[in-house]
């Protein structure tokens, strides 16, 4: 299983601060969040900020990131407002 | 500690945006009387601004944000205070040149960019910070830093909650600290560093981005 952690906006709005699922990328993974919590889909997802085990993903293979049992990914939509 | 008034004593700083954010910024720097603070916004206060912003009261609304920041400020501070009552564009991006650090307290991705890109030219470094909701990030942006352009990917307008008063207050506060750290070589925030701040569930961590 892989755990996701919301932060900041995401964890207000899916009312919850990790989950746990089933993927085998990280594009997996974001389609997969879309689906079950459709409370941001999967094109919103992917502007999020993600960090794969506290690496940013856009210093990995982005969303083509392959993801294994135990990783957990950090998802957070950056803040803009002053 | 004196090393910190000795250290500012010689410093010109901007803060670009006096809102929400930069009232709170305006207030704790020039208590820390630096040489000279340039305050720029082109912004009016309205009625919505009372909820969070320092300087909104009934009697400023309508006036101008950076020449009311002044009004405020001119009798608490030694530094000079420069009012520039214009929004920064590529057109007049050349008055911050001459400074030695920018307070970001702007409420857009767009201004962010454009003030990253022309610091990058200027060699001049920025504290970051931004607020949505319950939730901010403040960072240290060195000439050349990525990491705007790595957080805000494609997206260059992110939704944005209402905010209650003390979120401001915070993440200036946490600006200002990364300021005088940056300063006084106090182990500040690192390149490729972001310090986000959660309120409503006081989860605060500095991610490597």
């Amino acid at each position: 299983m892989i755990t996701i952690e919301f932060y900041g906006l995401y964890r207000l709005n899916y009312k919850m601060a990790k989950t746990q699922l089933e993927a085998s990328t990280l594009k997996d993974l974001l389609e997969k969040i879309a689906v079950k919590y459709p409370v941001y889909s999967y094109k919103e997802l992917k502007n999020s900020v993600i960090l794969i085990n506290e690496v940013n993903f856009i210093k990995l293979k982005k969303f083509r990131t392959p993801l294994k049992d135990g990783d957990v990914v950090f998802i957070m939509s950056p803040a803009s407002g002053g | 500690m004196e090393n910190v008034f000795q250290n500012l004593a010689n410093k010109k700083i901007a803060i670009i945006g006096l809102g929400g954010i930069g009232g709170y910024i305006a207030s704790l720097v020039s208590r820390l009387n630096p040489s000279t603070l340039l305050l720029i916004d082109g912004d009016n206060f309205s009625q919505s601004n009372l909820n969070r912003q320092l300087f909104c009261t009934e009697k400023t609304i309508g006036k101008n944000k950076a020449y009311i920041a002044k009004e405020f400020l001119q009798d608490t501070t030694k530094a000079q205070l420069i009012v520039v009552e214009k929004f920064l564009t590529d057109e007049n991006i050349e008055i911050i040149k001459d400074m030695d650090i920018i307070m970001d307290a702007t409420d857009n991705v767009m201004v962010r960019l454009l003030i990253s890109s022309a610091c990058n030219k200027f060699n001049i470094p920025i504290i970051h910070g931004a607020i949505n909701g319950y939730f901010g990030q403040v960072a240290i942006l060195r000439p050349n830093s990525k990491l705007l352009e790595s957080i805000y990917l494609e997206k260059k307008e992110v939704t944005v909650l209402n905010t209650l008063s003390y979120v401001p207050a915070l993440i200036a506060s946490f600006e200002v600290s990364e300021m005088v750290k940056f300063f006084t070589d106090s182990k500040p925030l690192q390149d490729n560093q972001l310090l986000v701040i959660d309120s409503l569930n006081n989860d605060i961590r500095v991610l490597n981005i």
